[in-house]
This record gives C-alpha cells, sequence and structure tokens, in this order.
C-alpha cells in the first residue's frame, strides 16, 4: 500500500515543487528586469531627461505581475527600458546639436 | 470528381468580387480607415496639431499640407521614413519621432502611410 | 611667405574664435532681433504682450477681457494675504520693501548660496525664517501673492544683472541649454515652439513667442480655471512634449527662469497676466 502511494505522491510532489520552483524563477527573472528598468529610469533622471510616462509604465508592469500576467508584466518592463535607453540617446544628441539652434 | 482546387479556383473570383459588391472592405480601404483615425487621433499621430490634412477641423501650420503626396514622395518607402524617424533628414525638424520613439507602433505606422498616400 | 600664411592663419582664428565667445548680451540681441525680424509688425516693448502682439484677432478679445482682468481676485487675495502678519507679529513688509514692488529686483544670482533666487522663492524663505509654513509653488496662495507683489511692481524695468562669476554664468548656460534641447518622448524643445514655431498654429492655438515671456507672470490661464507661477508653466510645457516635469522652483526650473528673463532685459514687467 505504502508502495503504491509513494509512486503517486513523490512524483506528484517532485512535479509541484519543480512547479514551484519555475513561478518562482518567473517572479525573480521579472523582478531583475524591473530593478534593472528602474535604475535605468533613474539614469535618465540623473541627467534631467527621464520621460514623462516611464514611471507609471513601471508601475503598471507591478501591478500585472501582482495580478499574476507575468507576460503584460514583462511586456511593459520592456516597455519602459526602452523609453530610458531612448531618452540617453536623446540626450546625447541634444548635448551636441542645441548649439546649433541659437539664433546668432 | 471535381478537384477540391479547381472548384476554389473557380469559385475565388467571384466570392472576392461579390465581396467588393457587397460593400466588404478590402484588407487595403480597411488599412486606410485605420490610417485615418490614428493619424486624427490626438493622443496618437495628432497629425491635425501641425498639418492641413483633407477634411480635418482646425488644422495646425507648423508643417506642410498633406497633399499630392505621391508626387512629393515617389517612394513610398521614403515617406515612411519621415514619419518614422524626421531627424534623418533634419535632426532640428519640428516633427517627432514616431517610429524611433514608440510614440506609434509599427502598425500604427503603416497604416498611417497608407491613408496619407491618398492625399 | 610662410609668415604671412601663419598671421593670415592666426587671425582667422582669432576672428572665429572671438565670434564664438558669445556673451549674454550678445546672446540677449540676437535673440530680440530673431522675434523682431519674425514679427516686424509688432513694436518691441509690445513683445510683453505674448500672443496677443503677433495675432490681431485674439488681442482684441483679450483687450475687452483686460476690462474685467481674471486676475484681479488674485491680487485682492494676494493684498489680503500680505497685510496678514505671521504668528510672530512680523509681515512680508519686514522682507521686503517698497510695499512688495520688488518684482524688478528678482531672479538674481546669490554669490554666497551658489543658486539663483526667484520672487517666489524668497517669499517662502521670508515666511519659513518666520515660523511659518512653506506655500506650494504653483497654485493658491503664492500664486496671489505673486500677483500682487507682480501688480504693485508693473511698469519696473527687467534687469537682469550676471555678476563676473564663473558659477553664476554656468547657472545662465544651463537654463540657456534647457531653453534650446529638445526633450520628451515627443521630442521638442522650449524654442521649437515658442522660436520657430512662435506664431503658427498648433489646431486652433496660436505659440506665443519666447521674447517677452516671464515679464506677465503669474496668469491667470483659462485653461486652467486660475493662477499659475511661472514654473507651474514649465511644467506643464514639460508634461505636454511628454518629459517628466520638473518641480516647480527645483534648480534648473530657477535657472531657465534666470536665463529667458535675462532675455527680456530692457523690457517691462506687465503682470499679472492674463492668458488663454
Amino acid at each position: 500500500m505504502l508502495k503504491k502511494i509513494s509512486k503517486i505522491f513523490i512524483p506528484a510532489i517532485a512535479v509541484l515543487s519543480l512547479s514551484g520552483c519555475a513561478s518562482l524563477s518567473a517572479s525573480e527573472e521579472f523582478t531583475a528586469a524591473w530593478d534593472a528598468a528602474d535604475a535605468a529610469r533613474k539614469d535618465a533622471a540623473a541627467v534631467g531627461y527621464e520621460w514623462r510616462d516611464t514611471g507609471k509604465i513601471l508601475g503598471k508592469a507591478k501591478a500585472a505581475a501582482d495580478e499574476g500576467d507575468m507576460e503584460n508584466a514583462m511586456k511593459l518592463v520592456a516597455k519602459a527600458q526602452e523609453q530610458s535607453a531612448d531618452a540617453m540617446v536623446q540626450q546625447k544628441r541634444e548635448s551636441e546639436l542645441w548649439k546649433t539652434r541659437v539664433p546668432q | 470528381m471535381i478537384r477540391k482546387t479547381a472548384v476554389i479556383a473557380f469559385l475565388a473570383p467571384i466570392i472576392m468580387f461579390g465581396s467588393v459588391l457587397s460593400g466588404v472592405a478590402t484588407a487595403d480601404e480597411a488599412m486606410i480607415e485605420k490610417g485615418k483615425e490614428v493619424a486624427f487621433d490626438r493622443k496618437k499621430g495628432n497629425c491635425l496639431a501641425c498639418h492641413m490634412i483633407d477634411d480635418g477641423s482646425l488644422p495646425g501650420n507648423q508643417g506642410p499640407p498633406l497633399i499630392s503626396m505621391k508626387a512629393r514622395f515617389p517612394d513610398k518607402a521614403k515617406l515612411r521614413a519621415q514619419i518614422y524617424n524626421p531627424l534623418e533628414r533634419n535632426p532640428n525638424s519640428f516633427m517627432p519621432p514616431f517610429g524611433l520613439h514608440n510614440i506609434l507602433s509599427d502598425g500604427d505606422i503603416d497604416a498611417i502611410v497608407e491613408y496619407i498616400y491618398t492625399l | 611667405m610662410k609668415k604671412v600664411i601663419v598671421t593670415l592663419v592666426a587671425l582667422m582664428t582669432a576672428t572665429v574664435w572671438i565670434g564664438t565667445q558669445a556673451s549674454p548680451e550678445t546672446d540677449r540681441a540676437a535673440f530680440e532681433k530673431f522675434f523682431t525680424q519674425k514679427f516686424p509688425n509688432t513694436p518691441t516693448a509690445d513683445f510683453v504682450n505674448g500672443v496677443y502682439s503677433i495675432h490681431a484677432p485674439s488681442r482684441a478679445q483679450w483687450e475687452e477681457i483686460e476690462e474685467f482682468p481674471p486676475y484681479e481676485l488674485s491680487i485682492d487675495a494676494g493684498k489680503t494675504e500680505w497685510n496678514k502678519a505671521f504668528a510672530n507679529g512680523k509681515t512680508y513688509a519686514d522682507c521686503f520693501e517698497n510695499e512688495g514692488a520688488v518684482r524688478g529686483s528678482y531672479p538674481y544670482w546669490d554669490s554666497d548660496r551658489k543658486e539663483v533666487i526667484t520672487l517666489e522663492l524668497a517669499v517662502n524663505e521670508c515666511r519659513t525664517a518666520n515660523g511659518e509654513e512653506p506655500l506650494k509653488y504653483s497654485k493658491g496662495k503664492m500664486a496671489d501673492i505673486s500677483a500682487y507683489m507682480s501688480y504693485q511692481s508693473r511698469g519696473q524695468e527687467i534687469n537682469v544683472v550676471i555678476p563676473d562669476d564663473a558659477d553664476a554664468m554656468a547657472a545662465y548656460d544651463r537654463g540657456k541649454e534647457f531653453f534650446y534641447s529638445k526633450r520628451g518622448q515627443l521630442n521638442f524643445s522650449c524654442f521649437d515652439c515658442h522660436g520657430g514655431g512662435a506664431g503658427s498654429m498648433v489646431r486652433a492655438d496660436t505659440l506665443s513667442p519666447a521674447y517677452g515671456h516671464t515679464s506677465h507672470f503669474p496668469v491667470y490661464r483659462s485653461k486652467w480655471g486660475g493662477m499659475g507661477t511661472l514654473h507651474r508653466r514649465f511644467g506643464g510645457c514639460n508634461k505636454q512634449v511628454r518629459a517628466k516635469p520638473f518641480k516647480s522652483q527645483s534648480p534648473i526650473y530657477r535657472e531657465l527662469e534666470y536665463f529667458l528673463t535675462y532675455m527680456n532685459n530692457g523690457l517691462v514687467y506687465n503682470g499679472p497676466g492674463a492668458r488663454k
């Protein structure tokens, strides 16, 4: 009897703990990505170039993750990350270009 | 035993012709309609803010009026590029870089191009 | 022959070098010229009236509004605040002379503190020095007090003096760079709309010229349904181009105000104002 039960339970526990590990790493993956995107946002802010919606998007990403919608959460994090990357490129571009517009 | 392909080949043109007659929009028309929607949407293209376009009300005049577009952009790809990133032609352009800065999605830009190209 | 060439090159380099050593005064002269050439029918002094100086239809409307100005209530409220004593018995008159007619002295560079001091900043420093809570900078009581002091100061000449101080010049330069730099997801600089774009229409609104911009603040803005300070408008503009706004009276906005006000040197304060 014990043998039969263990034949079911041990694999079941294994599957459960494996899937438990899988969801843990998905949220770990999200947290890592979110933290990186927020750091990028702060970098843009440090040079005065943070865009208006980046923080909001990160907030929405957290909310999506809290609801378990990891796919959307990761999409939003990627969107926020891209905004900060574009802002940094913009800052570099403008640091040279602005002088060319000053009326002489 | 009539081959399936033969039947389809026979019926397809009739169905397509029929759909045009029945008023179902073709893929092109649908895209053009979507393009106008996105172009006129204040939160998306908002093109009327700076351009006179078609029957749009209260157009701005910071940019040139959008007319004779095929003549002005014989290469459609160049029109798309101008909307995607106007800074390439002119780094001091007033026009927002709709694609470069992800203001509009690729799909939205494609639709806008189809619409603008009819003007 | 070599000597001639070397001398010529040296002279040319020197000329180019001198040309690129723009001073604030050459900046200002070029700024004024840009706008007076763009709007040749507007008398220079009239630029303090913003969009109404370049757009006749809205001017007619504005002149009607000015018969019963929407900012009058704010001036009255500001006067009441001005006359109210602090808990410690002192008043604003103990911080500011001339019954508040001091707008002509702001903004200025404080060489000891190494920062730009604006009128609104000074109002809050007066409050906190006398044990009062500081006010929020964008609207409400601060806008009322600023409106009263601006009204008292009407007619004063705009004359920002940049002291012979590298830090002051750096502050001016930061304000200047901010003004000409594109920012935000929509990639606009202040100059895009209020320089090159001045006089053009965005939908149904005419863009005002930057020349004269700081003369008439705080403003009653119909869109706000109330008064707002200059920095409130800075923040609003930044948001409109999808850039994250800075806080009112943050260092960069004070430096932007410093640069912009210098550009208006020679014009006259005519605040508070009424705008769309």
